[in-house]
């Protein structure tokens, strides 16, 4: 009996002191903050994560962002494979506030500022070698700048959060001016230019460098209507040295040519890694039409098609249609043809694995700075040489011409300033289709109204040049107002 | 034992055991005398305890000499023995488990005792948490569900046992595909977020039935039910812990009700046999009407605007392929169990060994499980006993790809079957397969994807405990116990090129395993003791449980061809990245009870439990679950025996407070997630913080007031069961919305609470005695539940459910209403010809368009003209069991219903849908035309859109006869020479009627499992079916 007692009390004895270790949480799967962010590795993988999320396609790139930067355009229209009733409201600018696209694009463009925050948050206190610290922050500096630059042209106001939440008294924000928005984007991507790579090394290729800090910030000073920083911006950018037009618009976009000195900052894809960074190819590519060497044919969805009207409005000889657009293919078993859609983007080898697509999708190249120049150029003093130099290379590439050569037939010359401008909103269109820019260059230059009643859709209206905000969030965090014209 | 085995060849049982009795009988009479050599001898006893019935012995029977601790055990022979001081005459005290305790004088000696069978249900021993009490005794609130009904719910899993058997315990079938998984809910779901199923204790080892935490996530489709490791047919009796008084000795896991279950143990002298076996046929119990090929044409041609199918096409079509009759079939059922038990005095053991197999109605599922059970006693001292539960089994299920939420390229069988369009056949001319539905819908061709895909999970279980018990001091026990719950699961998916999630990316493959174990150390004290008019049980105990889950998964397309399948996910040609995860868990217990009994009137328990849990923060990792309960057996009063009208009047009252602890590990910590990029054309790694720390999570607690009378009439013929609870929860663990800008989309919090309040009746009755008897149980709830409060959150949206219906937020969570309210506009017919459409609320609508009430009146139809729709939670449910037998026959019927809830089929919604992309209800060949001014159907179009209405919403009422049986009990004479001790035969009929409006296969579905919000929803279910069983039932 009491030697019973003498044990249990033991057992007991030891079972108490031991409780504490036997309740602590072992999440031996998770990185927890604990034992995060402490050397340089931490820090390279702390930026990865900032990247991630932009080639998330649904969210941001290509998807997310073409639902409203295309979709809601004449240079795009929803095919027979759309099923969500939100896309066709996109299309028929009948949305509102409760819309799950919308509501995609505004979280994966938080998530990943999110991303970025945590590593401008925790990267100073990591010990490791200054330029290199400097080159990563310029990096998540420039991401994070990059998606406000989506946010306030798409939103307008909204919340600026600079610091990722670590507890829960920290999430309601209220929006900040457009104008605040505009300034932390303008700071941050002045200490990227400063700090970041002039060019990447090929173990680097990917990362945001000088010239895409320096071209994300012309295309901002422009969208400002700043047009001498523009200008000047985009003359810097023109003048680094390793970047300039590729010599064939068709070869741009192949996979064999995803690195090239073109793309100042294109978001990474790469088919078969069984990581999910494959481009995906199913929304675009025609649905149960292209037959397959072993039987069946390409499980493309038509959900994402181009209006014939941007087909046609390619003039004779530009060789950008056929690249933007395809009616005709072969993919081993008889050609076929179909009605226009979209192929800028599109890679061979992953026909029949259409997740796993090898390509880079381009934020701003080359080409875009060019016409940022050309444009900035004409606002400040009309249609002068800088401006139709810098149009006309754009173009002559477009007709198969070498890009220093003057000619008569292709060249413009003797506009108005303000054909000049037109020409410039239409060379916009044909270069950049399927890149996810048109609709801002519609609320930008104010006509987003005229163009879409062209379209056939009346009932555009002034406050269709800012999207919703999502209801969930005005549900959530009282400090929001929405967006005058989308009453919840 | 090895003598009676032997023995057992030779002689029939009977003999044998008179031989075998008179032997030792004199054996021990002799041994006996020879040691009655003591002094102070002034009486010496022998007896046998027998059935007063069957004049069978009655074997460790306890016998107890009244105002003495002298107590005897009956042996094998139901002998027994006292040599004491007592002077003839004095009084015996006979107690024996299922019969009336007898008190006795005794003057002489030897004495055959009778014992009459208890019919009186409060003489029964029940089951309690950490110890057993008689249900005259109880203060709780506890169903119990015995081993009968078990035996008449033929199944793969005991929990379908439980449905409509006691009273406030809804279990609803979340597939009905074999080794299908059900969900419960003991009065109400408590929560929104954290799991509400209640904890198992099984042979005194508490398991959660998480059976999404039980698989890997590489077979698609529901969970297969991770109780359906248990072979039902080991179970003895099932005791369902409702109130707080009853569960909080669970404490922090008792919030959702506790099921304790018992399995079967020997009893000594009684080495028996016995051979169970049941063979069954299974149909679909009712097929959708559709369109026929023909029709569906007509409907393509209209909805398109054009002539698709030309007239002389159409002409030929016919009737088209009839899908569902490709997919169902009829499946065969059958159950094989072996048992033995018995023992001795000294030493108890029950054996089993059972073969399940049920093939599925659905072409190439079924479910099969091997089991075996070993329980096994030994009093190894006086003081000192010690034991052991253990059984151990494997499963092997193929699932039918079902209620996969209709997401594209994945929906599934039965889905696909009811909307593939009936003018394609099965196979090609070629004899290949059909690969996909041609009008619009991508979807596979059915037969295919039920064949061809693989979708198998094979798991093992292992669980068992020791333990030892030992008297410290007379009424002292201490017993210690070890046990473990073991889990291994392997899954296999392979979508070979002939389906179409496999054609696409040349095959997929997917295999998963999940090794899960769960061990447990308790140790107790128990203190007993009666003093003149006092009765007072102590126990106090220490427990002591960790679980831990590790998770692979692994995935790859891209085969050369499918000859290996999951296999040799190797020969793949894009292996996608690996996954592994541990996930783990402990909790530390203190527990203490009081039970009190003044002149046997007067009842009181107290209870407590501390509970540490490492799933909370830091701050906040224990919490205390206290209640107590008062009972008063008025039928122990003079005044009330004088009324010679009650068998039993109970008052009983009890208030406490129980725990949830269901959330997943870890959600107190900062956590990062996993990323990877593509940098210098290869992938890199990274990480980001994935959620936002909360370390001051703490326990979701539940307070329980529950009002209860028992009464019984005409010596127990009659027992009534009345219980009226009120429930509330605070301190929810709520995943609360944060905002998106935060860049996390929710944080889980202590916020927010809910009531569930009802009452349940409980009504058993012995109707008729004699050679025909009828005796019915039945019993009824009612539960009431409420959200009363979200914190800062006005409403919780519950989002899309449908993938590919974009069913957005059916049902919305708000203060004030039920949760499961669903929510949407309310409609009104279809727009006709004659309509003022333009001055309506909906100005571009078209004639045929369904028509909606501007609820709000403002002239414009939008979200503002959405309102509650009804609950998925009934109003009330029930069961009622017959058992009537005649001479040899017995017959019983089982009904059970659930009234007033509202289930929301989206597998009509999507096929009343008339685009003509895929096939539809046959109804919707009444749709509205100019020439049918239908108002019901709307016009054919090819928009998917629509909104969601109370046209969506049916009655879930039903009414069931679920099992009716018709036994036949051979006359003993018949084996008089042979072992054998009795044979019965039975017939059974499963599911054989059921009246209700439902449409759809069945009005018990529940395709989102065990989740608390999205209940009553009906979307791609695997159909039940109406089964016919043969079976027989041998002891030997």
């Amino acid at each position: 009996m009491k030697t019973i007692v003498y044990i249990l009390s033991i057992v007991s004895g030891l079972l108490m002191t031991s409780c504490k270790d036997f309740l602590e949480e072992d999440a031996r799967s998770d990185m927890t903050v604990g034992n995060f962010y402490k050397t340089e590795a931490d820090a390279d993988a702390a930026v990865v994560a900032a990247y991630d999320l932009l080639n998330n396609q649904w969210d941001i790139y290509y998807r997310g962002v073409y639902l409203l930067a295309e979709l809601p355009t004449d240079n795009a229209t929803c095919g027979v494979g759309v099923a969500n009733a939100n896309i066709f409201a996109l299309d028929a600018f009948t949305f509102g506030p409760v819309n799950d696209r919308i509501n995609a694009v505004y979280t994966g463009h938080y998530t990943a500022i999110k991303n970025s925050n945590a590593a401008i948050d925790n990267i100073p206190a990591i010990s490791f070698n200054v330029a290199k610290k400097n080159r990563l922050l310029g990096e998540v500096r420039f991401i994070r700048a990059l998606l406000y630059y989506n946010l306030v042209r798409l939103f307008g106001d909204v919340p600026l959060v600079l610091h990722q939440a670590t507890s829960l008294n920290e999430v309601n924000i209220a929006r900040s001016p457009a104008e605040e928005i505009y300034q932390q984007i303008v700071a941050d991507l002045t200490f990227a230019e400063e700090y970041l790579d002039e060019a990447n090394s090929s173990a680097n290729n990917g990362r945001a460098t000088k010239a895409s800090a320096k071209a994300l910030l012309a295309s901002v000073y422009l969208t400002r209507k700043n047009y001498a920083l523009a200008k000047s911006k985009a003359e810097e950018t023109l003048n680094l040295s390793g970047y300039g037009l590729e010599e064939s618009y068709f070869d741009l976009f192949t996979p064999e040519n995803k690195q090239n000195r073109e793309f100042l900052f294109a978001v990474q894809n790469k088919g078969m890694t069984g990581t999910g960074n494959g481009f995906g190819l199913a929304l675009f590519l025609p649905r149960a039409t292209i037959p397959l060497p072993g039987g069946g044919t390409v499980a493309g969805n038509s959900a994402d098609v181009p209006t014939e009207e941007f087909y046609n409005s390619f003039l004779p000889g530009d060789l950008r249609r056929n690249r933007t657009f395809f009616t005709e293919y072969d993919a081993g078993a008889g050609k076929v043809t179909f009605k226009p859609h979209w192929y800028k983007y599109f890679d061979p080898a992953a026909i029949s694995t259409l997740g796993e697509g090898n390509l880079n999708y381009a934020v701003i190249r080359y080409a875009e700075v060019l016409l940022i120049a050309a444009e900035a150029s004409n606002e400040l003093e009309g249609p002068g040489d800088e401006a139709y130099n810098a149009i006309n290379r754009v173009r002559r590439r477009a007709y198969g011409l070498p890009v220093d050569r003057t000619d008569p037939a292709v060249d413009l010359r003797n506009l108005s300033q303000s054909q000049f401008r037109e020409a410039i909103l239409d060379e916009r269109r044909w270069e950049f289709g399927f890149e996810g820019i048109r609709w801002f260059d519609l609320v930008r230059t104010g006509k987003l109204q005229e163009v879409m009643q062209k379209k056939g859709i009346q009932d555009v209206k002034d406050y269709h040049n800012l999207f919703p905000l999502p209801q969930r969030e005005l549900d959530v965090n009282k400090l929001l107002t929405q967006n005058p014209g989308y009453a919840n | 034992m090895i003598h009676y085995f032997m023995a057992n060849k030779f002689y029939s049982r009977t003999n044998f055991i008179l031989l075998l009795y008179s032997t030792v009988f004199f054996l021990f009479t002799t041994h006996a005398y020879a040691q009655q050599m003591k002094p102070l001898v002034n009486s010496t006893l022998y007896g046998v305890v027998k059935d007063a019935k069957t004049q069978e012995t009655l074997a460790g029977a306890t016998v107890l000499i009244k105002g003495t601790t002298h107590k005897a055990s009956t042996d094998e022979q139901g002998g027994f023995q006292f040599v004491t001081g007592q002077k003839f005459p004095y009084t015996l005290i006979v107690n024996y488990l299922g019969y009336q305790t007898q008190e006795l004088v005794v003057n002489k000696s030897p004495i055959d005792i009778l014992l009459e069978p208890n019919l009186n249900q409060l003489e029964d021993v029940v089951v309690v948490g950490y110890g057993t009490q008689k249900r005259a005794d109880l203060t709780g609130s506890v169903s119990s569900i015995a081993a009968d009904a078990i035996k008449e719910t033929p199944a793969a899993s005991f929990d379908q046992a439980i449905r409509g058997r006691a009273s406030g315990v809804q279990v609803t079938t979340t597939s009905n595909q074999p080794g299908g998984a059900t969900s419960i809910r003991i009065r109400g779901s408590n929560s929104v977020n954290t799991g509400s199923e209640p904890l198992y204790v099984i042979d005194g080892f508490p398991v959660y039935n998480d059976n999404d935490g039980s698989s890997a996530g590489a077979t698609v489709g529901p969970a297969t039910n991770a109780l359906s490791l248990l072979n039902p047919d080991d179970i003895v009796s099932m005791e369902v812990l409702k109130d707080a008084s009853a569960a909080a000795i669970y404490g922090s896991r008792g919030a959702n009700g506790v099921v304790l279950i018992t399995t079967k143990q020997g009893q000594a002298g009684r080495n028996k046999f016995q051979f169970n076996a049941y063979y069954g046929s299974q149909k679909v119990r009712k097929t959708l009407d559709l369109l026929n090929a023909t029709e569906f044409a007509q409907l393509v041609n209209d909805a398109n605007g054009r002539e698709v199918y030309s007239i002389e096409q159409i002409a030929s079509f016919g009737e088209g392929t009839d899908w569902q009759n490709e997919i169902f079939r009829t499946a065969p059922m059958q159950n094989y169990q072996l048992g033995s038990s018995g023992g001795d005095e000294k030493t108890k053991y029950a054996f089993s060994l059972n073969y399940f197999n049920q093939q599925g109605i659905i072409i190439n599922s079924n479910f099969k499980r091997y089991a075996a059970r070993f329980n096994f006693e030994k009093k190894a001292t006086d003081k000192l006993t010690f034991g052991l539960h253990l059984t151990s089994s494997r499963s092997d299920a193929n699932q039918a790809l079902s209620a996969t939420n209709g997401g594209e390229g994945t929906i599934g069988v039965v889905q696909s079957a009811l909307a593939f369009s009936p003018i394609l056949p099965v196979y090609q001319a070629n004899g290949s397969y059909v690969l996909e539905n041609d009008r619009g819908i991508p979807m596979g061709n059915p037969v295919a994807t039920a064949r061809e895909l693989t979708n198998r999970t094979r798991s093992y279980r292992t669980l068992g405990n020791v333990f030892a018990e030992y008297e410290l001091l007379d009424g002292l026990h201490f017993k210690t116990s070890i046990g473990a719950d073991i889990l291994n699961n392997k899954e296999n998916y392979y979508a070979p090129r002939t389906t179409l999630a496999g054609y696409n990316v040349q095959g997929l493959g997917r295999v998963g395993t999940v090794n899960a174990y769960s061990i447990l150390n308790e140790n107790t004290l128990s203190y007993q003791h009666r003093f003149d008019e006092h009765e007072l049980n102590l126990l106090a105990g220490f427990t002591a449980q960790k679980y831990e889950r590790e998770l692979v998964l692994a995935s790859a397309s891209g085969f050369v061809n499918d000859l290996l399948g999951p296999d040799n996910l190797g020969a793949g040609s894009l292996i996608n990245a690996p996954i592994t995860n541990v996930n783990n868990w402990s909790l530390l217990s203190w527990i203490g009870r009081a039970n009190y009994g003044y002149q046997d009137k007067l009842l009181l328990t107290l209870t407590g439990r501390v509970d540490g849990s490492s799933k909370f923060g830091i701050n906040n990792r224990y919490g205390f679950f206290p209640s107590g309960a008062l009972a008063y057996k008025l039928s122990e009063e003079n005044f009330i025996k004088n009324l010679h009208t009650f068998s039993e009047l109970k008052l009983r009252a009890s208030y406490g407070r129980t725990g949830n602890q269901e959330i997943d590990s870890y959600q107190s910590l900062a956590r990062l997630g996993s990323m990877s990029y593509i940098i210098g054309d290869n992938v890199v790694k990274g990480f980001s913080p994935s959620n936002i720390a909360n370390p001051d999570l703490k326990w979701e607690s539940t307070s329980q007031f529950d009002i209860g009378l028992d009464v019984g009439f005409l010596q127990g013929r009659i027992n009534l069961t009345a219980d009226l609870y009120y429930k509330k929860t605070k301190d929810m663990l709520l995943w609360v919305n944060v905002p998106w800008s935060s860049g996390f989309s929710s944080a889980l919090q202590n916020i927010g609470s809910m009531e569930n309040k009802g009452l349940e009746l409980a009504l058993q009755a012995n109707i008729i005695e004699g050679a025909f008897k009828w005796s019915a149980n039945a019993n009824i709830a009612f539960n009431r539940n409420k959200v009363l409060d979200l914190g800062p959150v006005s409403e919780i949206l519950t989002g899309e459910i449908n993938g590919y219906l974009k069913l957005n937020d059916p049902i919305v969570i708000r203060p004030g209403e039920a949760l499961n309210s669903f929510y949407g506009y309310v409609s009104q017919g279809i727009f006709q010809l004659n309509d003022d459409i333009a001055n309506s609320p909906q100005p571009n609508a078209l004639p045929g368009d369904r028509k909606y009430v501007d609820l709000n009146g403002d002239g414009v139809l939008d979200a503002r003209d959405r309102t509650f729709l009804g609950s998925a939670q009934p109003k009330h449910f029930g069961g009622m069991t017959h058992q009537l037998s005649y001479k040899h026959f017995d017959l019983s019927l089982f009904f059970n219903w659930v009234y007033g809830n509202k289930i929301l089929n989206s597998t009509r919604t999507e096929l009343d849908l008339p685009t003509g992309q895929k096939n539809s209800s046959a109804r919707v060949a009444e749709r509205w035309t100019p020439e049918n001014p239908s108002n019901s159907i709307p016009r054919a179009n090819l928009s998917r859109a629509f909104l969601f209405s109370d046209a969506q919403l049916e009655s879930g009422s039903y009414l069931r006869l679920g099992t009716a049986t018709l036994g036949y009990t051979f006359s003993k004479d018949l084996f008089k020479r042979s072992a054998i001790e009795q044979l019965r035969i039975y017939v059974s009929a499963l599911n054989l009627w059921t009246w209700t409006d439902y449409t759809g296969y069945d009005p018990e579905v529940n395709q989102s499992g065990q989740n608390n919000i999205l209940r009553g929803i009906d979307s791609d279910a695997y159909p039940s079916a109406k089964t016919w069983l043969f079976g027989l039932a041998v002891n030997f």
